[in-house]
């Protein structure tokens, strides 16, 4: 096994369970930078140095984008549904599962660990679009899953070549341009960031 | 070099809307020219061009280029209509962002990178779906839509990595999975039955000049990378039950979402289920397991998005005339909008099209290939029952006109030099009153422009009944921004009752002569506040006021040709109903082209070739 990916993939775990369990904005934006960042060594092979700069600037643009959106609104966040302990174990099991699946194929194309990282990226992101009730993590959740989906394609197998990482970088970027809007905007309403209707006002009750 | 061109287009035309954000009007302004470049590059682009970036190369092929053309006019007319009718300022940029990403997703060559595009111009064009007045349920809607654009391109992007670059050595089981897998991307992408309810709710939440970007052209694109892929896997004759299963949800979204829109008289539903019963073909189209299937389905997809973006321009020529989106509030339509009319029967030519057409012709090779030829045939027929409601439009249309449509705009034009010359140019006349709605009557705010107003206020003089001249509901959008030096404005409690009480929050403006209403779009209703610089309304009541007087004093000595030369802005301003409605009309004849195979869609799409192009 690869330590460097091995490595990587503690990181992008670490950031996972920075995004899941936090209830503050800008750590789950940090947790977010976090993975991305990290992703491309656990995925398995580093892309070109030019393309990798591509898509380290673009990542960064977009945390800075959600950054810049948590500033303007409020870094205070409530639990999610499920609860931040509940979703990191879901990770954790997906991480484990992936792995021993990988392990379990004799193909060698499929590395263990990419795949045990992508399929805990998955789960994280299904688990903050599935069960977020907030805009900020419905975007973590998307972001996260964007990576999730282009780091399978290698863990399978597949060749991840610079189309696919430039892509994957401006698909990123225009993903947190949305999410951001969506963030002002859905603040505009209620000024925060949660997606329920807002408390009613019984002083105005009949 | 086109297709240079064309991403160049785009590209630098949204960092001119994100430059020019807080300037609405140059904003758009760009925002149109930069979509009219994408469009002529788009025609001059050749049959076969490629750009290389980097160690990658992008290819557009006949389909392509077609499919570009159709979308970059399409998105161009509902600019323009959305700009008449009622603008969302985050439309230009969705636009181009869209665009480009759909052009890099068509024209890429590695299955995984376009789907990563056409997934990030999905979450893109979420910018464009809310309203200025923005509700929770709103917000709720953009963010299902959001999430289900990435969920769709996250499944597409399993399915492709499981089957890998060589889906030759991937056993039968596998490649049954990653197929059911991009069914179920498309059919989340597309609003097949039963997983429709969040782009149903977004429609219904959606401006509707956005609605041709958010329900047709990017689910299209999306749709198109799909069946790209799934050319691959046909091309190895390999077939799995599982098309049984695709082909299940095909037939149960046609015909359901068909028979939906029966029982609702709701034009934008009317539009939504029409373009969820759509999705079914496409989902016939990858469960067609062959080459003809596909270059049908590829077929479709172009008239598919062309048709639904000249019904969307029409439901929005009909809320931008006369406030309304149902049927049986708009009595007498035709006998005031008759292009629309026109458009909107275009539109079902290319929608359902006709025996001999290539937008039938594609339908029913789906519906047979799928069910066989006599039950293929009846569920063609089920297809048309969204007709029934487009009847009963119809005859609506024809009746006298009602309340609501009388009170409303219509596609009459009228030179400026005419309305000039029924406007007394007396000083009194550069007093303007903007009538605020009633139901309930206001107090008279005056809102001093540069120096205090001369003369009294002007309660409620204005004599806009219906059939007068310039009674019509015109936008000053475009007029120039000279002001006279001397000039007050008014609010005050007037104006037509039908129209007024439903038009509640968007105020109207009426020279004191009596002989304009001018009512403004939504971008520029805000209230003006005593005391404030002029700004939106009064501005432009004083850009008409300024057009007139010069209008008046020429009058004297040119003919009316001259005027409307001279006055091409203002007839923008005056006659947006109309233009919108030629606009329409445009795209239209445009999608009647397509629809009938005159451009050569077909052949693009490999219809009658031995095999079909993988896009």
């Amino acid at each position: 096994m690869n330590p460097i990916s091995i490595a990587a993939s503690a990181v992008v775990l670490l950031g996972l369970g920075i995004t899941l369990r936090s209830t503050n904005g800008r750590l789950i934006v940090a947790g977010v930078a976090l993975t991305l960042l990290a992703l491309p060594l656990a995925a398995g092979g580093s892309p070109e140095p030019l393309v990798l700069a591509f898509r380290t600037v673009a990542l960064l643009m977009a945390v800075f984008l959600l950054d810049h959106a948590i500033r303007r609104t409020t870094v205070l966040l409530g639990p999610t549904r499920l609860g931040g302990t509940a979703e990191l174990g879901l990770v954790a099991a997906a991480f484990i599962l992936g792995a021993l699946l990988g392990a379990s194929i004799p193909d060698p194309r499929i590395p263990a660990i990419p795949l045990g990282a992508a399929v805990a990226l998955a789960a994280a992101a299904g688990s903050l679009l599935a069960f977020g009730t907030d805009t900020l993590r419905i975007a973590a959740g998307a972001m996260l899953l964007i990576a999730a989906g282009t780091a399978i394609v290698p863990a399978l197998g597949g060749e991840i070549d610079p189309a696919i990482q430039l892509a994957f970088a401006v698909a990123e970027l225009t993903t947190a341009v949305a999410a951001a809007w969506l963030m002002l905007t859905g603040a505009a309403v209620r000024h925060d960031l949660e997606l329920a209707d807002r408390p009613r006002d019984l002083r105005d009750a009949r | 070099m086109a297709l240079f061109v064309f991403f160049l287009s785009a590209a630098v035309g949204g960092g001119g809307v994100v430059a020019l954000r807080e300037r609405p009007k140059p904003a758009a302004a760009i925002g149109l020219l930069a979509t009219a470049a994408c469009l002529l590059a788009a025609v001059a682009m050749p049959e076969v061009a490629s750009l290389d970036v980097g160690s990658t190369t992008l290819h557009a092929d006949p389909y392509i280029r077609l499919f570009l053309v159709a979308a970059a006019l399409a998105l161009l007319v509902s600019q323009v209509v959305g700009l008449a009718h009622g603008w969302q300022r985050e439309l230009p940029l969705a636009t181009l962002g869209a665009l480009g990403l759909v052009g890099v997703a068509l024209t890429v060559g590695t299955p995984a990178a376009a789907m990563l595009a056409v997934a990030a111009a999905g979450t893109f064009v979420v910018i464009a779906s809310l309203e200025r007045a923005i509700s929770m349920p709103a917000v709720r809607a953009a963010a299902s839509g959001f999430r289900l654009a990435v969920v769709a391109g996250f499944m597409g992007l399993v399915a492709m990595a499981i089957t890998g670059e060589d889906p030759i050595f991937v056993s039968p089981d596998v490649l049954a999975g990653a197929t059911l897998l991009m069914a179920a991307a498309v059919a989340i992408r597309v609003g097949a039955i039963p997983v429709h309810a969040p782009v149903a709710r977004l429609i219904e939440r959606a401006r509707t000049a956005a609605l041709p970007l958010l329900a047709a052209w990017v689910p299209a694109a999306f749709a198109v990378v799909a069946l790209g892929w799934t050319s691959t896997i046909v091309a190895l004759g390999t077939t799995t039950p599982i098309v049984v299963v695709i082909m299940a949800f095909g037939v149960l979204t046609i015909a359901v979402a068909s028979a939906v829109v029966l029982i609702d008289d709701d034009l934008v539903r009317w539009l939504g289920y029409g373009v969820i019963a759509d999705g079914g073909f496409v989902l016939l189209a990858l469960a067609g397991d062959s080459a003809a299937a596909i270059s049908s389905g590829l077929a479709w997809l172009v008239c598919f998005a062309l048709a639904r973006s000249i019904m969307a321009c029409v439901v929005l020529g009909f809320q931008g005339a006369f406030d309304a989106r149902r049927t049986r509030e708009l009595e007498g339509w035709l006998r005031r909008t008759p292009l629309l009319g026109v458009a909107l029967l275009a539109a079902l030519v290319v929608a359902f099209g006709l025996p001999g057409t290539l937008s039938w012709q594609v339908r029913l090779d789906l519906a047979q290939g799928a069910l066989g030829a006599p039950l293929g045939l009846a569920l063609v027929a089920i297809a048309l029952l969204p007709l029934v409601p487009v009847a009963r439009l119809g005859w609506t249309g024809i009746r006298p006109l009602g309340d609501v449509v009388a009170a409303g705009g219509s596609e009459r034009f009228v030179l400026p030099a005419r309305t000039v010359a029924t406007t007394d140019a007396s000083p009194t006349a550069t007093q303007q009153e903007i009538v605020a709605t009633p139901p309930e009557p206001t107090p008279t705010l005056v809102e001093p422009a540069s120096e205090p107003p001369i003369g009294g206020s002007a309660m409620g003089s204005a004599p806009d009944a219906p059939g007068a001249p310039g009674a019509g509901s015109d936008t000053l959008w475009g007029a120039a921004d000279e002001q006279p030096a001397t000039e007050a404005t008014t609010l005050s409690s007037s104006g037509r009752a039908a129209r007024a009480a439903r038009k509640a929050s968007q105020p109207t403006i009426v020279s004191q002569a009596g002989s304009d209403a001018t009512s403004l779009p939504d971008e520029d209703a805000a209230s003006p506040v005593p005391g404030s610089t002029p700004r939106g309304p009064s501005r432009r009541a004083s850009a008409l006021v300024g057009m007139r007087r010069a209008g008046t004093a020429a009058s004297a000595s040119a003919g009316p040709l001259r005027h409307a030369l001279r006055d091409l802005p203002a007839i923008w301003a005056l006659d947006r109903t109309l233009l919108a409605s030629l606009a329409t009309l445009v795209l239209a004849l445009v999608g009647l082209a397509f629809a009938t195979d005159l451009v050569g869609l077909g052949a693009a799409a490999g219809l009658g070739a031995a095999s079909t192009p993988a896009p």
